[in-house]
């Protein structure tokens, strides 16, 4: 479990404070999808649980210890947006890096290179953005940590590469391991994603597990009293509503993560009053 | 058997190996051009000599230019290396692999101040060598004494030429400058070496000229007045193993400055 207690960050040279007293618990074996608009603080915050930035106040604990020891540092991988691949082949930095993680799998990485089609003796750094960027979910997901965070993973991966991430982390979650995706493109994961995390004004305002949402909240294609959030999806007006309403309704059954990212964003305090009232039984 | 704290220090050796391993296979990957620069250019100055010398006569052996050229790669490869272990910026992977900030220093030291240095002294060294046997056989003899610079060298010369660093100049040359360039990589985010040299030049021009106000000031240009300032300095540079001792303490406390401003970069 990776616990987040009082967190603030800034920056040295900024004046903006970041996640203000920041408490949020990410729990095993979930896959979270952490969204945002730019520049609320996503990726900082997973610099922050990787341990490549010190908060300015509070604490990361993984597994009730605090971040930094060997134990938690061989326990998380980070993929990072954009990183600078080094001038060696794949194969040979999986082996230079295979020591340094206990658990770590070299036929569970043939098998993720051999699922994404990666070159395994072309030097990573002459290899073009997506492939660089599959060299290392492949690392990562070969790391078998149990944490593993990922920084906007779909981004530059085609069609067919995006479909066999998607398998691949499938197959994590099976293993019980915790997953963090920071992601713009939430359609990428819709599937996959166990749970929501959404960042705006540099504070986390909305985190349930998907079970959940997808228990209390139904999309409607016909404008409703009682909607938390009503907007055009693909010339089609559609809401977002309490699931258990009294009277009937035509209901999609799928929650579209990127309209529920729309309406806590917009309708935050709707939403949240009405979530947090099923929670605490009401 | 071993005890759990054995384990436990067993297990920090061999990440600390691993890692070692895995940092000094991208240097060599990523920074051998420096290497290589310096051996071309090495072997072009040793080129040139031979020639000059197979021409006008060698009345000593041919000199060496590397002698130089070392000081600048080692602080080109200390800035360089610095500059990736101290920021998230450049090569996330490898920050991100299980080991400490204080380990990774550590190795990146061990790199740029042990075997960088030794590597490549003795491979100019090497190169020297080879290249004072290439004279002796293409430098022709003197007409006059039958003889030349490369017939009369004797063991003692030979390896006198080969180890030119005088002990004074050891520190300034290599632990100093080494040391200098680390504390500076915690400071400086960018262009670490290119700001140092600037600043280095900034301060020496602003102490020469306080000097010399001070100088017109205070001491009329009287220079026996004047020069009892440095009498220290002087002395310091009297007594080579004093001062050795002086810049080994100035040197470790560059490194204990950059050791404190780890925590400022990461947690890990």
């Amino acid at each position: 479990m990776l616990e987040i207690t009082n967190l603030s960050f800034k920056y040295p040279k900024s004046r903006k404070v970041l996640y203000k007293n920041l408490h949020i618990t990410f729990t095993q074996g979930e896959i979270y999808g952490l969204m945002g608009q730019n520049g609320e603080g996503k990726s900082t915050l997973l610099k922050l649980m990787a341990g490549l930035l010190s908060p300015n106040q509070g604490q990361i604990k993984w597994n009730n210890h605090l971040l930094g020891g060997r134990d938690s540092l061989q326990d998380l991988f980070f993929l990072p947006e954009e990183t600078e691949l080094p001038p060696t082949s794949l194969r040979k930095y999986a082996s230079l890096l295979a020591p340094l993680y206990p658990h770590f799998s070299m036929s569970y990485f043939n098998h993720a290179c051999s699922a994404f089609a990666l070159e395994i003796k072309k030097p990573m750094h002459k290899m073009s953005f997506g492939q660089k960027k599959k060299s290392l979910i492949a690392l990562g997901l070969a790391t078998q940590t149990s944490l593993l965070l990922l920084d906007e993973p779909t981004n530059g991966l085609d069609v067919q590469s995006k479909s066999t991430l998607r398998s691949l982390l499938v197959e994590e979650k099976r293993n019980n391991r915790t997953i963090i995706i920071s992601t713009h493109q939430a359609r990428d994961l819709q599937e996959i994603i166990t749970a929501l995390s959404i960042m705006h004004n540099n504070s986390l305002i909305f985190h349930y597990p998907l079970d959940f949402l997808q228990a209390n909240l139904t999309m409607s294609l016909d404008g409703h009293d009682q909607s938390f959030y009503t907007a055009p999806i693909g010339g089609i007006k559609q809401s977002l509503i309490p699931r258990n309403l009294p009277e009937p309704t035509s209901s999609d059954e799928s929650l579209d993560l990127e309209f529920i990212y729309l309406a806590a964003i917009h309708e935050q305090n709707k939403l949240n009053n009405y979530l947090s009232t099923i929670i605490k039984g009401g | 058997m071993t005890t759990p704290d054995q384990q436990e220090m067993t297990s920090e050796f061999s990440v600390f190996h691993y890692y070692f391993k895995l940092r000094f296979f991208l240097f060599l990957r990523e920074e051998i051009h420096f290497i290589l620069i310096l051996l071309v250019i090495s072997q072009l100055s040793y080129a040139v000599n031979i020639l000059s010398q197979m021409t006008n006569g060698a009345t000593a052996i041919i000199t060496d230019a590397s002698v130089g050229f070392l000081p600048l790669v080692w602080i080109l490869i200390t800035s360089n290396i610095f500059a990736k272990e101290r920021k998230p910026s450049r090569n996330l992977l490898t920050l991100t692999t299980p080991i400490n900030a204080y380990h990774r220093f550590s190795i990146a030291i061990f790199i740029t101040l042990i075997i960088v240095p030794l590597a490549t002294f003795f491979m100019t060294r090497l190169l020297y060598l080879a290249n004072i046997g290439l004279a002796s056989i293409l430098v022709p003899l003197n007409e006059s004494t039958a003889s030349n610079a490369y017939t009369a060298l004797t063991s003692r010369n030979l390896i006198l030429a080969m180890f030119p660093f005088p002990i004074t100049a050891l520190s300034n040359l290599w632990f100093l400058p080494i040391t200098f360039f680390f504390m500076a990589a915690t400071f400086l985010k960018k262009h670490v070496f290119l700001k140092v040299v600037l600043l280095t030049y900034l301060t020496a021009m602003i102490l020469f000229l306080t000097v010399g106000i001070i100088a017109v000031t205070q001491f009329e240009w009287d220079p026996t007045k004047f020069m009892a300032i440095f009498d220290f300095s002087i002395h310091l540079l009297r007594n080579p193993i004093l001062y050795e001792l002086a810049a080994f303490i100035i040197g470790t406390l560059f490194l204990t400055i950059s050791y404190l401003r780890i925590r400022k970069f990461t947690i890990i």
